[in-house]
């Protein structure tokens, strides 16, 4: 065992292997901070250049693009609130708030230092536990999915800041969205009003950008004039490095968000943006310390994010690895680099290649280090383009926008959709309907509904069929608390309208 | 900036106004119009009931399910904001004189608006380079320097990186536009 | 209407001794109507490797996922007919042909070039699954009609149409039941949550090899060289060996100059190594996929036609 371990590090400390790690990582960096291209477009990108390449340099080169990637996501969340990937759109919600304080340096810190930590942790978890969390996951059928995604939504008044009705109005406004496209189940358009724009139904970023990023930047210009918004001068060479306590005083968060990442990660059909919204939501759900700051720059909510974002990347490897069964688009990617090289992720892999299993293993540890100095050190670099002009800032984060939205299917139609969200977005949140419960109900919309009726399909239209399981009761059991305790609990302070 | 007021972007604005009768019936217009939307397509759910594989609710279930809700809940909200908006008081001198800026947002929209349709006629990068100076003006930036350099900086960030490195197949606009494109390409 | 299309094609024609002077100057773009990283995305980029040593502008690969494939046909549908933008073509578009969601239809808006791949696809169960031949299946679910619940990645579409028409052809009623993808029924199957799924062999070989899945009978004329043991239908006497389909075309009108220069391109560049590795690794060479542009263009229509039947059977077309 050690020695397989101590091989692979000698094989990773390779030159070419180091260089390999440092470029897919800064390469991955990009392409998930950049909003018009995605984490798995990234390897994609990079997968062509494998072809020649030893297969343990070309394995280190994309999963320092995944981790890279994944990580990366949440620069440009934070810092201009368009989310580089999906998976960090709580991120935006949290953290861009908080850059918006002023506390933008101590928000890359927070979401560095929880990216790394989930990161690790589920690396850790993969190499510890793997049958352990494949057998868990393989448990999950169309019932479970539901459960879990009834759990994820029952979180909505947690999210709802101060009016209920207007909370879960924006929750079912979402799910509604969700509904808009060709049927899952049939095939059938739904809402789609005979245009071919519809019928792949409302992609989460179109939606998420046009209903937060764009519409801040118009709710912005409203307001009197002002120069080098957010510009913070600060000390030291790392910027300002939030004190230990917070973790401390966090802890539960910081143990459980990483749980929830590494095993939603590792359902094939959900994935790193489900398992960060359902730790947020648990994070919002279960808050002691300061509730009413979620929606506007709560901390524990962007760790419980990017813990969870992150973790989700152990999770989706394990699957891959143990079973050969992506976990999601990047590790899909992963996958067709296994083909390339004439080899089969899988049960076999142990026994066929240890030499690439162990070197996979110890790659995305020290990818996850690597990480954390490679953006620990650009810190202050990013926080410089807080001192752009404010008028010029907001007309980069526009076009950013654009490109983000346009990037998704080359499609100016995803444009024109997130403009037509900006609008949506002025409105609802000029009238104080919060947005985050409509981006919950879009993202878990439709694995909701489309696994209820597969499990109807397979228990034949019986509603038992649904609890029958010891996971998915307990789910819904979680879930019915959560929904009805809320309503009868007398209101905290003065955040009633 | 003031450092104190901690505006997120999970929640709405316009929290100073919120208790005046003019901004009550504002939201009463809002859910007002967004339920006439929720049943109109409420309608447009029903002709998909009854469309599904044997043994699972069909299409229309669950649409309908959230926007009876929808209809519901902006129904109800309808009729909290017209309770309290007779409750509310006229807005006193100095909030109305500290009126947000209208013509601004109106300005930016319309800007973006443009930007969005010129995109496919005068391609990506011509249209970006003249929309980086027209919506910084729009938000009040009124210094040409910037205006200028603005211009020539952000649509050189953003045609490198986009259009060269990643090489995101951007619109190239028509016409002559389309082989200005292909020579920046 | 009528006139409209004459004249363009004669200002096609006019223009095309002038252009035909040094085609391509330009890069060649390749339009996959489906999102990075699926099965028809990595068959055409590593294709992309085989022509790019020949191209002195380059090729270049547009992911335009959307509409189950169509969104992508529009857009070259609605570029000008002059070779630069090529479809990557499977048999979602045969399908959608019966139906055309879009003004765009694959018999009739565009010239195919060749047919590059024809995938094979296999009856696939659980590992640990009761059923240990095809014939135990076939008897289980003509006993138990429905009861047998097989997955699929699209309703109505080649998955669907795949796993019912091959049932019917051996008197079963199956329920199918419908999956995003095809990580999440490998997933199902393995976890017992639903009975099996007939699925392309290359992505779930490796799950078979390792005893996770098994396969009951691979959908082809002869036994698979990676699984020497599992019947083939032919030999089972189903006259049934359907594949999926990847194929390439230009919108209809382009010059022939032109297309018979992409042809020879493409036929170059399925000799380059790199792709003669991508399909033996993934065993799309073990049915002859080539077919010249004609003979690629009968296919279709033979396949539209077999659709046409299985669709208005299942209840989706009149």
């Amino acid at each position: 065992m050690t020695v397989h371990y101590l091989n692979a590090l000698a094989t990773i400390l390779a030159p070419e292997n180091l260089i390999a790690m440092v470029l897919g990582s800064l390469w991955g960096l990009l392409a998930g901070a950049l909003p018009g291209i995605s984490t798995s477009m990234g390897v994609v990108l990079l997968l062509s250049f494998t072809y020649t390449m030893p297969p343990m340099t070309a394995f280190v080169l994309l999963v320092g693009a995944y981790l890279g990637g994944i990580t990366g996501g949440s620069i440009t969340s934070i810092l201009f609130g368009i989310p580089g990937e999906p998976s960090s759109v709580p991120t935006v919600i949290e953290g861009h708030s908080l850059a918006k304080q002023g506390k933008a340096s101590y928000a890359m810190w927070v979401y560095l230092l929880c990216s790394i930590f989930g990161g690790l942790f589920s690396t850790l978890v993969m190499i510890l536990a793997t049958p352990l969390i494949a057998d868990f996951a393989l448990r999950f059928g169309p019932a479970e999915y539901f459960a879990l995604t009834v759990l994820g939504l029952s979180v909505v008044s947690g999210l709802s800041g101060g009016s209920l009705v207007k909370g879960f109005l924006s929750c079912f406004f979402g799910l509604f969205l969700a509904t808009v496209g060709t049927d899952g189940i049939t095939g059938e358009e739904r809402f789609t009003f005979g245009t071919v724009t519809l019928l792949g139904g409302f992609n989460f970023v179109v939606v998420m950008v046009g209903l937060l990023a764009v519409s801040e930047i118009f709710l912005e210009a409203e307001e009197p004039f002002q120069e080098y918004k957010g510009a913070v001068e600060y000390k030291g060479l790392l910027g300002e490095l939030p004190p230990f306590s917070l973790f401390k005083r966090y802890w539960i968060t910081m143990i459980r968000s990483p749980i929830i990442g590494t095993i939603v990660g590792a359902l094939p059909g959900a994935g790193a943006t489900i398992a960060s919204f359902l730790a947020y939501g648990e994070a919002a759900r279960t808050a002691r310390h300061e509730p009413e700051k979620f929606g506007r720059g709560a901390v524990e909510g962007l760790m419980a994010a990017e813990c969870a974002n992150n973790a989700s990347t152990g999770g989706s490897m394990t699957i891959l690895l143990s079973l050969g069964i992506p976990g999601s688009n990047t590790t899909a990617m992963l996958l067709a680099a296994f083909m390339i090289h004439g080899m089969q992720p899988g049960p076999l892999l142990l026994s066929t290649r240890p030499d690439i299993l162990y070197g996979i293993f110890v790659a995305m540890i020290l990818t996850n280090l690597l990480l954390l100095v490679l953006v620990g050190m650009s810190i202050r670099l990013f926080l410089q383009l807080n001192k752009l002009p404010y008028s010029i800032f907001s007309a980069t984060i526009l076009i950013l926008c654009v490109v983000g939205a346009y990037g998704l299917n080359n499609s100016m139609d995803d444009v024109l959709l997130m403009f037509a969200f900006s609008i949506i977005g002025y409105f609802m949140r000029k009238f104080q309907v919060p947005v985050a419960p409509c981006i919950l109900g879009l993202v878990l919309g439709d694995l909701a509904e489309l696994s209820l009726r597969r499990a109807l399909l397979l228990s034949g239209g019986s509603i038992l069929g649904l609890v029958s399981s010891p996971i998915s009761a307990i789910l819904l059991a979680g879930a019915t608390i959560s929904v009805v305790y809320p309503l009868f609990k007398k209101p905290k302070g003065i955040r009633g309208v | 900036m003031d450092q104190k007021r901690e505006v997120g972007l999970g929640e709405g604005r316009g929290r100073e106004e919120r208790t005046f009768s003019r901004w009550k019936r504002g939201e009463v217009i809002f859910f007002g119009l967004s339920s006439a939307f929720f049943l109109f397509m409420s309608f447009e759910a029903l002709g998909q009931l009854g469309h599904g594989r044997p043994g699972e609710m069909g299409s229309g279930v669950w649409p309908l399910i959230a926007l009876s809700a929808c209809l519901g809940l902006s129904g109800l909200q309808v009729y909290l904001s017209w309770k309290s908006s007779a409750k509310a008081l006229s807005p006193p001198e100095e909030v109305l004189e500290s009126k947000p800026r209208r013509k601004e947002l109106v300005l930016a929209v319309v800007v973006f608006a443009l930007y969005l349709l010129a995109i496919p006629w005068l391609g990506f990068f011509l249209s970006t380079f003249l929309f980086v100076p027209a919506v910084s003006w729009a938000l009040g930036e009124r210094r040409t320097r910037v205006l200028v350099l603005g211009a020539i900086v952000v649509t050189g960030a953003i045609l490198g990186l986009f259009g060269w490195f990643i090489s995101i197949p951007f619109p190239k606009g028509v016409g002559i536009f389309a082989s200005l494109s292909r020579l920046l390409h | 209407m009528r006139r409209k299309v004459t004249l363009g094609m004669i200002f096609v024609l006019g223009l095309a001794p002038l252009a035909f002077a040094d085609f391509p100057e330009r890069a060649i773009e390749i339009v996959v109507p489906f999102g990075a990283g699926g099965g028809s995305d990595t068959a055409a980029r590593a294709l992309v490797e085989g022509l790019k040593p020949q191209l002195k502008h380059g090729v270049v690969v547009t992911n335009m996922p959307g509409g189950g494939a169509t969104k992508g046909m529009l857009h070259v549908a609605q570029q000008p007919a002059d070779g630069y933008t090529v479809l990557a073509v499977t048999t979602s578009h045969l399908i959608d042909a019966v139906k055309p969601k879009t003004r765009a239809n694959i018999l009739t808006d565009f010239d195919p070039l060749c047919r590059i791949q024809l995938d094979t696809s296999s009856v696939t169960v659980s590992g640990t699954s009761q059923f240990k031949t095809l014939s135990d299946l076939i008897e289980f679910g003509r006993k138990n009609p429905k009861a047998l619940k097989f997955a699929g990645t699209s309703p109505g579409g080649w998955s669907e149409i795949q796993t019912v028409a091959f049932f019917k052809k051996v008197g079963v009623d199956v329920t199918f039941v419908p999956f995003d993808s095809g990580a999440e029924i490998k997933a199902a199957i393995i976890g017992g949550h639903i009975t099996g799924a007939v699925e392309e062999l290359a992505e779930t070989l490796p799950l078979i090899q390792a005893g996770k899945l098994k396969s009951l009978c691979v959908i082809m004329e002869k036994r698979h060289p990676a699984l020497p043991d599992v019947p083939c239908s032919q030999e089972l006497g189903i006259d049934y060996t359907h594949g999926l389909m990847r194929a390439w075309a230009v919108k209809k009108g382009t010059p022939q100059e032109r297309q018979k220069f992409l042809l020879e391109l493409i036929r170059k560049g399925m000799e380059h190594p790199t792709y003669q590795k991508f399909v033996k690794e993934n065993h799309l060479d073990v049915r002859p996929g080539f077919l010249g542009p004609e003979e690629t263009r009968k296919y279709w229509e033979e396949q539209v036609e077999f659709f046409r039947t299985v669709l208005k059977e299942l209840g989706y077309v009149n």
